[in-house]
């Protein structure tokens, strides 16, 4: 099985990081920030060290603005419900996930908050301007993904930041797309909060994720418990990580992702952008040319988009492709990529699309590979459309 | 038993300790994490980061980063 589907969770993992989870079940199993003994110390320092190539590789001003979470959602989660507040209006897009939309949903359906979503454009100038354009008294928050999860468009992330600084609003961004292939600096972008997976583009296992911010005592926790710090105190500690990392950690995927880590500082982020980039556009191109094949978006262009491909095979749902693509050998999601409004946006809300999402480890003779069977797809849907 | 020179500066987690240790290293103080040796009635069970030296100088260097020392054992 030739794997396409990475932006759902990369695989196969490298092997350092498969070598790092074998280390932490066989030598790091102790419990980390919890007992005295030396087996906790060392697993301690473990989760340390991840903290601190996580804080270095996103450019936050210390470690433990770092938090790990169980995943991107997760992350995001903790931030739309701890942050706001009764009678806060928040601005987002419409290419959001639903890791961002169902949160905002159901808090303005208790009659917490309201919430407008600005209309995204391949202008940048646009879409600061959509956002620019929803700003009211009362907002509080602008919350966007770095990039579509289902056509990889890039937003202006930087300027929408400046944007948020300027009227004085929080900036949370979504980058579960884009952490490890597109470069992200915290401080630098004035990003006030930042909420990535960890299992795809920074190679972890399943079930890591994080969240970096420099506002953590602004946050009511999702969760409270034993954080093995200031015990007698029954209230939450108000201090990052603590604040919001309550009860046992998931040693074993925080040592793999520092794992993750290492590979992308040792390939490259730029490296890898380019090489899976090439990937998506050897694919796009030889599709391109196909009849009955439906694109939706410019060419993959490194530094422009992500190597994200969203497709459709006329006279067919993309749930029927991808089956097909399977029983070929190519394992690629259909369906909306629970991103329902963004595919309202390019009107593939009654069929989804085919995406393939493109991995590290992926190379352009599988692309070619993947080409030709969507293409044969392609043909014979054509002729039973024919005969029928 | 700490000498005369020993201090064990308490700080208020296991990140923290691990973040003071880093740091005071890092400008040449030698620094040891260890547990507390008895929950503080104020605050419970906690990390000390254990120097050996000049208290002052290494006080000043963990305020000055952010972390921050809530009680210093002898």
């Amino acid at each position: 099985m030739v794997y396409f589907d990475n932006a759902a969770t990369s695989f196969p993992k490298p092997l350092l990081v498969k070598n790092a989870v074998d280390s932490a079940i066989v030598r790091y199993g102790a419990n980390p920030g919890r007992s005295g003994h030396d087996l906790a110390a060392e697993t301690g320092k473990k989760v340390y060290d991840v903290r601190v190539k996580a804080a270095e590789f996103f450019g936050a001003r210390n470690e433990e603005q770092v938090v790990f979470m169980q995943n991107c959602t997760y992350a995001l989660n903790t931030v739309i419900k701890g942050l706001l507040r009764p009678g806060d209006h928040v601005i987002t897009s419409d290419m959001e996930h639903n890791s961002v939309m169902r949160p905002l949903h159901t808090l303005e359906a208790r009659g917490i908050i309201t919430y407008s979503c600005a209309v995204t454009s391949y202008d940048d100038e646009e879409t600061v301007d959509a956002f620019r354009c929803l700003i009211r008294d009362n907002t509080r928050v602008i919350i966007t993904t770095h990039a579509s999860n289902v056509f990889g468009i890039k937003l202006p992330v930087q300027k929408l930041a400046l944007l948020a600084r300027q009227y004085g609003l929080y900036f949370v961004l979504d980058a579960a797309q884009t952490a490890g292939t597109e470069p992200i600096h915290v401080t630098d972008m004035g990003i006030d909060f930042l909420c990535t997976a960890g299992h795809k583009g920074l190679y972890g296992p399943a079930g890591t994720g994080l969240l970096i911010t420099p506002y953590g005592n602004c946050l009511s926790p999702l969760v409270e418990g034993g954080t093995g710090s200031l015990s007698f105190d029954l209230a939450q500690p108000d201090f990052l990580p603590d604040r919001l990392e309550s009860g046992t950690l998931n040693t074993v995927g925080i040592i793999g992702l520092g794992a993750g880590l290492d590979f992308v500082n040792r390939c490259g982020l730029a490296n890898i952008a380019r090489c899976e980039c090439k990937v998506a556009r050897c694919v796009y191109d030889n599709i391109s040319k196909e009849k009955g094949v439906i694109l939706y978006t410019p060419p993959p262009e490194y530094g422009v988009n992500l190597p994200v491909v969203s497709f459709n095979i006329e006279g067919l749902t993309s749930e029927e492709t991808t089956a097909r693509l399977n029983k070929a050998g190519f394992a690629l999601r259909g369906g909306l990529h629970c991103a329902p409004t963004v595919h309202k946006k390019f009107g593939t809300d009654s069929i989804g699309t085919a995406r393939i999402s493109v991995g590290a480890f992926n190379t352009v003779e599988q692309a070619c590979d993947l080409a030709n069977a969507i293409c044969k797809i392609a043909r014979s849907s054509r002729l039973a459309v024919k005969k029928d | 038993m700490a000498s005369s020179t020993d201090y064990v500066l308490a700080v208020r987690s296991s990140t923290s300790a691990m973040r003071g240790q880093r740091i005071l290293e890092s400008k040449g103080i030698p620094a040891e994490i260890q547990r507390t040796s008895a929950p503080s009635s104020q605050k419970g069970c906690g990390y000390g980061i254990k120097i050996v030296g000049d208290l002052t100088t290494a006080v000043n260097i963990l305020n000055s980063e952010g972390v921050e020392v809530v009680e210093i054992w002898r």
